[in-house]
């Protein structure tokens, strides 16, 4: 067992010293191996066999398992990602009473809440973040970064996001937090469309943060909006609908109702 | 732990409430009403349709369920269970039977009952006895004379079971909760070795108070009975045992949800085929709605949290009134997150008006659109939500006490610049942001206006003539069909199944079976008017 649990770590170095140089490819091999290699551990979850390494076992299982959720964060690898926290999630709900508690814990899960953010899965957000305690909520800055963000993208108040974007706890959430500007100038776009009547260039480039004229023609053209001189014009819905009665519909819901009401008395 | 006894309460308050009524007849002594139970089930249990007198006899047990003492257990277990030895040999574990020594048999039992009760309920239910009509003793004692004629030892072992659950109710009554979580764990084990239909309904409220003792002894324990009972229900479905899968159903949501375990609790109950989609017992039903209620408001989809919350109100027994609360605050706040405020009656029925105190607040807040004293609120009820679990929502409230402010002043002013949009809403970010705000809340329809950027100002469109669309046909059409499906669907509600008439002939044992629940019901009504 022993034996098992040595090959385990070292492939751990390897993983870890291969995701430091960047190496993608190279990371996805080790990690298969890595994974292949779990299997031979009894203690591990779903099995849970008391052997009498168990908790060295669960201790590096977890490891592994955080080590490969960093990894696909590295390479903006979100189904790899949403694949490996699911994994992991077992290891932090079921063996909270087995091992003491991993310091990548709340990182981690920062890391899932805001991938959820980015993907505008709102729902699972909020699933998941109510599995979070309260008190740590409040005090970890890693979920309470996210937990801001999600509020702020609640209200609309993009500037905020794409000013904390700036400010992130760690490294880690850098790319996650770049896809999210991302997600967010669609939003300021769409709610463009709707607010303004007209925008000159230059201040449409500035409230969506385009980084040249160039990008933001480009991104007219895609949603049809009308370029004149230096004004974008947003199309409004033609306003006055012409009211005529559908008496077709009309007549079909009157004979309906008559014959109900027959029915009834 | 404030959850789990709304949940019970839906139990605990109707059995009450029951109790309340039976107290007119004066004190019938509890080893008589147990017999009479147990009589009750043995009838059940030999014409094959427990489910039925379940509730009645859950109500005359909650009767005497006061005034229970381990005797009366060990007295009945004497008198009406074979073999009681053995059963008494694993009560006598648990029962503390050192209590005020009466028991003489017969005779000297007789006065003991009244020394004992003369205590503390001397003085209300003396009066109560002088007070009641000679009639209703007379009846009461013909009652006593039917029950009580088969005094042969009872062979069903649902009779055991019954004053097992009798053990166990008399221990949580007591405070003694590790006491009684220990004998409920046997007997679920005991239940495990029968495979009868008749037990379904009464190992249903086994298991009920099973989860409900574990729980009592912290969380730990009641996290460790998850396995068991997702067990129990693979059995219970396998049996087709429809009210034990409902109750183990509600027990493992309970279960998760007392975790924050959302994600667990939809996906089974997602996965779980819920007997025709009909569920047997109302009381299984409200909770059932309250806790996909409960899942629906987390996961963002109020319109349909709302619905099962309303639904759940309107089923819910008056006299639960823990439960009811519960409701109402989970409700206030789906109406709150969709962005209605809730009626003023909401918050001042008689008695809950106090615990209902932080959510009116807040909604007082949220009119007003004002975010300070919205967060104000918030702050000073904070471990009120933490309890309750609403914490999240409220976090999630914040957006729509702006969309308010926004709404309040787009319809005051026409015109009004961003700078002072932002000094009233209370917000810091500058106009940057409320520019923002502002776009987004005109994109999703809650106000309807234009930003002029060079100006930096809001304008409001000028609201249409709603008249003259067509929108007032297709909610005069909307309101039409729904009275046309709700009339539609109550004629079809009262239709009788196709093959009632032919279980018509009921035999000469039911009818007086019948006939003595009429008379029973009759003269409950007939006290209650009294009143």
């Amino acid at each position: 067992m022993a034996n098992v649990l040595q090959r385990g770590k070292r492939l751990l170095e390897k993983l870890k010293a291969e995701a430091s140089k960047g190496k993608a490819s190279l990371c996805e091999e080790t990690l298969v191996e890595i994974k292949l290699h779990l299997t031979n551990l009894r203690g591990l979850p779903p099995r849970f066999e008391k052997t009498a390494t168990a908790q060295e076992e669960i201790l590096l299982g977890r490891e592994c398992l955080e080590q490969a959720v960093l990894c696909s964060v590295q390479f903006r690898d979100e189904a790899a990602f949403e694949r490996n926290f699911l994994q992991l999630n077992t290891y932090y709900t079921d063996t909270k009473d087995l091992v003491p508690p991993s310091e990548q814990e709340l990182v981690v899960r920062g890391l899932n809440l805001l991938r959820l953010l980015v993907q505008n899965r709102i729902a699972e957000f909020h699933t998941e973040l109510e599995t979070i305690p309260p008190h740590v909520q409040n005090s970890s800055p890693y979920i309470k970064y996210v937990i801001q963000l999600e509020q702020s993208h609640m209200e609309g108040a993009y500037n905020k996001i794409l000013n904390s974007s700036k400010d992130c706890p760690s490294q880690l959430y850098v790319p996650f937090a770049e896809k999210l500007i991302e997600t967010v100038r669609d939003e300021i776009c769409a709610c463009s469309e709707e607010a303004y009547n007209s925008l000159t260039i230059a201040e449409a480039q500035k409230i969506m943060r385009f980084d040249t004229k160039q990008a933001l023609l480009d991104y007219a053209k895609e949603s049809d909006w009308e370029v004149e001189g230096d004004r974008i014009l947003f199309k409004n819905e033609a306003a006055s609908e012409s009211v005529e009665l559908d008496s077709m519909a009309l007549i079909k819901n009157t004979l309906y109702y008559a014959k109900e009401i027959e029915r009834i008395v | 732990m404030g959850k789990g006894s709304d949940a019970m309460e839906v139990d605990k308050k109707e059995e009450a409430l029951v109790t309340e009524g039976g107290k007119g007849k004066g004190p019938e002594k509890v080893i008589e009403i147990l017999c009479q139970n147990v009589f009750l089930l043995e009838e059940a249990v030999v014409a094959k349709e427990t489910s039925l007198c379940m509730g009645r006899l859950m109500r005359q047990t909650a009767a005497a369920r006061k005034r229970l003492t381990e005797h009366d257990i060990v007295r009945l277990l004497r008198a009406k269970i074979p073999n009681s030895a053995e059963v008494e040999k694993t009560l006598g574990v648990f029962l503390d039977l050192s209590g005020p020594d009466e028991n003489k048999e017969d005779e000297a039992m007789e006065t003991d009952e009244n020394k004992e009760n003369g205590g503390a309920e001397g003085m209300a239910n003396g009066a109560a006895e002088s007070e009641a009509a000679p009639e209703e003793k007379k009846e009461a004692a013909e009652a006593k004379v039917a029950y009580n004629k088969p005094t042969r030892a009872s062979a069903v072992p649902e009779c055991e079971i019954y004053v097992l659950l009798l053990a166990i109710l008399r221990l949580l009554d007591a405070g003694t909760h590790e006491k009684a979580r220990e004998l409920s764990v046997l007997v679920v084990e005991r239940l495990e070795g029968f495979n009868r239909r008749t037990m379904d309904s009464l190992a249903a409220r086994v298991y009920a108070y099973y989860s409900w003792s574990h729980e009592k002894c912290g969380d730990e324990k009641l996290k460790g009975i998850r396995s068991k009972l997702l067990q129990l229900q693979r059995t219970a479905i396998l049996r087709h045992d429809e009210v034990g899968q409902e109750t183990l159903l509600n027990l493992l949501l309970h279960n998760y949800l007392h975790f924050s375990l959302y994600d667990h609790a939809e996906k089974l109950r997602s996965k779980t085929q819920v007997g025709n989609g009909q569920h047997r017992n109302m009381h299984q039903f409200c909770r059932y709605l309250y806790y996909v209620g409960r899942i629906r408001a987390i996961q963002l989809d109020y319109t349909e949290s709302k619905e099962k919350l309303q639904q759940a109100l309107r089923k819910v027994p008056v006299s639960a009134k823990g439960f009811r609360i519960t409701l109402h605050k989970w409700l206030c706040m789906v109406h709150l997150l969709l962005g209605e405020i809730p009626e003023r009656t909401h918050f001042t029925t008689p008695g809950m008006r106090r615990a209902l105190k932080p959510y009116f607040s807040l909604t007082q807040a949220i009119r007003k659109g004002d975010l300070k004293t919205f967060q104000q609120v918030a702050q000073e009820h904070w471990d009120q939500f933490m309890e309750d679990k609403t914490h999240n929502l409220i976090v999630r409230l914040q957006h729509n006490v702006i969309r308010t402010g926004l709404r309040n002043i787009s319809k005051a002013y026409s015109r009004v610049s961003l700078q002072d949009v932002s000094q009233m809403l209370g917000l810091s970010g500058g106009v940057e942001e409320v520019e923002c705000i502002v776009a987004k809340a005109v994109r999703d329809g809650a106000i309807d206006a234009k930003i002029d950027h060079t100006n930096q100002w809001m304008s409001t469109s000028e609201a249409s003539d709603i008249y003259s669309t067509l929108e007032p046909q297709q909610a005069f059409h909307s309101r039409i069909m729904f009275c046309l499906n709700l009339h539609n669907e109550a004629v079809k509600a009262m239709r009788y199944s196709p093959n009632e008439h032919k279980d018509s002939a009921e035999t000469e044992e039911a009818r007086k079976e019948r006939l003595q629940q009429e008379q029973e019901l009759a003269s409950a009504l007939q006290e209650e008017d009294e009143f």
